[in-house]
């Protein structure tokens, strides 16, 4: 074998075969930082992460996460010593607030992750296969998409008894039908691409169609609305612990601690406007992340 | 000669309304038959039907004189290598997620049997029969001009060995120059290849550039074989 | 001074990768009545040519980087939203090439129009304006315009839409008619009946006419006076037979030469060899050369300019000015 046909090195070929995907990847960073909103979704969902990530580490009370009783420090406005005051029990409402980012993280990542793990198989079976399948998968679904999502939940945590658990595992009903509708949708659309036509008539089969053209197509909608999805999540498992059926105190849950402030509004309004505040900036950033990811992977905006 | 594809008073519906009624036709190995219509007249209908995407109401799809109207499965999947099919629009014919590489490779990977470097060697040859060189490779379709995403199609046609192409429209989204590029292309690899062609278009001007017979399907129905060329296409019954 | 000037005008697009020279010194004026054909190829500009007279561009990332586009002497770059709206639909009407997409599918034919109309004259009754809407639809040969009135997009043909577009874009009684491909989407014998609709409006309206097309078919059949366009330069600009008859430009040589020809069953038209320029980093001097088979070396290096009337063309190699070899 003479040098000339040597087979270049590793690093050089995984350059040229994934110099697409490095374009790519440098024009979504492009579309995506040019919008402001995007880039402030970012940075408020960074934020929410780091915290999740690293929050025990750098509260200034981490025992007073479950509840330790400070009496003498009861209901203190916040100051040097408590950047945003104590609550009734006289724990530091920083920490329960900052504490309380992995409580809502684990509940976001749970409820869309299990609504899409039941919606996602679902909707593509529906979109792809058509027929009789679909006509049941959708039939079970439209039973589900009319009842308010708050109410259903209600109900359901109402039969399962209230507990957190419980909480997150009827939001996790009340969502799936929504990924089933988007993915079945998509998928029915790229039924019909010339592409999957032209992969049937190679004599693919259904498992080389699916994987290699529906599901990678899938991915952008699918991303999109997990990610707007996570924010409508925190704030509905906040609601079901305002209202008594989630998270009870003293677990450190944004939702309950609102709810246990109610009896000291207005004069201890330190005690729900910090939680309340991070409910809102958490929302607003998974749904301002969201935005801008549907815009930059949406494939009709094209390459400036 | 054993025509290698054949239809047998065809006809197909969609719901009550019929939109192929009737139609016969037949390409012989190695021809090129032009078939011509306007929109809406089921030209691409009967190719959905050559190519088995579509079923028929009544009549029979033959494939060299055996009939597969209803072939399933195993079988159905060896006929589809002898018939392979270029769409009229290249933006869509192509995943938006693979490579050029990737989509090339498909037909290959799915019939099997090829080890890495002879599947590159492959692909090489198939992208060099149709004037694309090594750097297309490693691109999405997005990065490729109409005229190099149609090529990238067609070199994905070939890639199972088909016996006969089948055409629908292959050059209307493209621009002139592009297009003569295109027939020029696909007249050289019908003789290198020996292949049969149907070619559907709206294009008068462009069937006879390729096609040595033409059929004309109006509303659905054959509307017999240009004056002049006798025989072959016996469109209608 | 002439209906419509184009002066010099520079268009790009910023994007990732850098900005896109989209047009590059345009230079066109259209007088009033005129009926002017822009041809050229995807990428060459025109359809963004014959937005930028309606700033129809988005912008950002669209960007006019110099230039001057006036209406009949009024800047149209430095129109208020007012006058720009008086302009667009008003005094200059636009058909487009899709006619599915620019239909709104849940509002009935009647409805759409009568919007349109509110638009440009305020001051209409309600069955004044009915009795316009059938008027228009009359005027573009749409038969029982009144029973039209009642119905939605999907029940009318591709064609017949393309007629009511072409109604709506009447309803402001334009002085101009911009049509952007608008036989594009359309049967061969439908596009025949359409382009002989327009060239029956332009001629009895005394409308100017500016038809965008890649079809040099379909310019050649309703316009007097051509514009060949290659990468957002003009290379050829001339009366319609003389383009025909005596093609200066190599591109439109080429062009003209890839046209099959029914009548020619023998002639195997040959397309041009290379393809469109990258034009985020377009080829200095003329923009055809690497493809040009009359290139020579002042093509690599200098601009050429459009030259001659009223057969005008930008090259270096033909015409009595062309530079020897």
């Amino acid at each position: 074998m003479s040098e000339a046909s040597l087979p270049p090195s590793r690093l050089a070929r995984f350059g040229t075969e994934h110099a697409g995907s490095i374009r790519q990847a440098r024009f979504f960073v492009w579309t995506f930082t040019r919008s402001p909103s995007a880039m402030l979704g970012l940075v408020l969902v960074l934020a929410f992460l780091v915290l999740t990530l690293i929050g025990p580490w750098i509260v200034p009370y981490p025992d007073h996460a479950r509840g330790a009783v400070n009496l003498a420090n009861r209901l203190q406005p916040p100051s040097a010593a408590h950047w945003f005051g104590t609550d009734e029990m006289g724990s530091d409402i920083l920490t329960r607030v900052v504490i309380g980012t992995r409580t809502s993280f684990w509940i976001g990542v749970t409820i869309t992750g299990l609504a899409a793990l039941v919606g996602v198989p679902l909707g593509i079976a529906a979109g792809y296969f058509g027929g009789r399948i679909r006509a049941v998968i959708m039939r079970v679904t439209d039973v589900f998409l009319p009842v308010p999502g708050l109410v259903l939940a209600l109900a359901i945590v109402a039969a399962l008894g209230p507990g957190i658990l419980h909480g997150v595992l009827a939001l996790a009903i009340v969502c799936w039908p929504g990924y089933v509708r988007l993915i079945q949708a998509k998928a029915l659309t790229l039924r019909s691409e010339s592409y999957v036509e032209a992969a049937r008539t190679m004599g693919a089969s259904h498992a080389h169609i699916l994987w290699r053209h529906i599901l990678p197509n899938c991915v952008s909608p699918l991303v999109v609305k997990a990610s707007m999805d996570m924010g409508m999540a925190i704030l509905a498992a906040a609601s079901l612990g305002f209202i008594g059926l989630g998270a009870k105190p003293p677990a450190p849950e944004w939702g309950a601690m609102i709810a246990t402030d109610r009896t000291y509004m207005p004069d201890w309004w330190w005690y729900s406007a910090f939680p309340g505040l991070f409910i809102f900036l958490t929302v607003l950033g998974f749904n301002l992340f969201g935005d801008g990811l549907r815009d930059t992977l949406d494939p009709r905006s094209s390459r400036g | 000669m054993i025509p290698l594809l054949e239809l047998r008073e065809v006809t197909v519906r969609f719901g009550t309304q019929a939109a192929v009624r009737d139609v016969s036709l037949a390409l012989q190995p190695g021809a090129a038959l032009g078939l011509v219509g306007e929109s809406g007249s089921g030209k691409s209908t009967l190719l959905r039907v050559l190519l088995r995407l579509q079923d028929v109401a009544s009549g029979q799809i033959l494939m060299d004189g055996a009939e597969i109207t209803t072939a399933r499965s195993a079988r159905l999947r060896a006929l589809r290598c002898d018939v392979q099919v270029v769409f009229q629009n290249p933006h869509s014919a192509l995943n938006p997620r693979l490579y050029v590489h990737d989509a090339v490779a498909e037909p290959l990977q799915i019939q099997g049997g090829l080890s890495r470097t002879r599947l590159r060697a492959r692909i090489d040859g198939l992208l060099e029969d149709v004037g694309l060189g090594e750097e297309f490779l490693w691109r999405y379709p997005h990065e490729l001009s109409g005229g190099q995403k149609q090529r990238v199609c067609i070199a994905r046609a070939l890639a199972p060995g088909p016996r006969a192409l089948l055409l629908d429209e292959p050059t209307s989204a493209l621009d002139v120059s592009v297009q003569a590029q295109i027939i020029d292309l696909l007249r050289r690899l019908r003789a290198r290849h020996q292949l049969a062609f149907l070619f559907i278009s709206h294009n008068l001007a462009v069937v006879q550039l390729l096609c040595e017979e033409v059929a004309v399907l109006r509303q659905g129905a054959g509307g017999g074989a240009r004056p002049g060329c006798p025989g072959a296409a016996r469109a209608g019954a | 001074m002439s209906l419509i000037e184009i002066q010099d005008c520079r268009l790009a697009f910023d994007g990732f990768e850098g900005r896109v020279h989209v047009l590059d010194g345009i230079d066109l004026a259209i007088e009033s009545g005129e009926s002017v054909g822009i041809v050229g190829e995807t990428g060459c500009g025109k359809s963004a040519l014959a937005r930028s007279l309606l700033r129809l561009n988005p912008a950002p990332p669209a960007r006019i980087v110099s230039g001057a586009i006036r209406y009949d002497g009024a800047d149209i770059l430095a129109m208020d939203a007012a006058a720009l709206r008086r302009l667009r639909g008003g005094t200059i009407g636009m058909v487009f090439q899709d006619p599915v997409t620019y239909l709104n599918p849940v509002f009935t034919i009647g409805r759409q129009m009568e919007e349109v109309l509110r638009a440009h004259e305020s001051g209409l009754s309600r069955a004044q304006r009915r009795a316009r809407c059938i008027e228009l639809l009359d005027s573009v040969r749409l038969p029982q315009a009144a029973s039209l009135l009642d119905r939605y997009p999907h029940e009318l043909s591709g064609g017949m839409r393309q007629r009511v577009l072409i109604a709506e874009a009447l309803a402001g009684n334009p002085r101009v008619l911009v049509a952007d491909e608008p036989t594009t989407a359309l049967d061969v014998t439908i596009q025949r009946q359409i382009l002989a609709l327009i060239a029956g409006l332009v001629a009895r309206l005394g409308l100017t006419l500016m038809l965008i097309s890649h079809d040099l078919g379909v310019i050649g059949a309703a316009c007097r006076r051509i514009v060949v366009m290659y990468a957002g330069t003009i290379v050829e600009d001339a009366p319609a037979e003389a383009l025909f008859a005596e093609p200066q430009h190599p591109y439109t040589r080429g062009l003209l030469a890839a046209m099959p020809d029914l009548r020619q069953p023998d002639h195997m038209p040959s397309g041009i060899p290379g393809s469109i320029p990258n034009l985020r980093d377009p080829p200095q001097g003329c923009r055809f050369h690497p493809r040009c088979p009359l290139a020579m070396s002042v093509c690599r290096s200098a601009r050429p300019v459009l030259r001659g009337a009223p057969h005008a063309v930008a090259c270096h190699a033909v015409g009595d000015w062309a530079v020897a070899p």
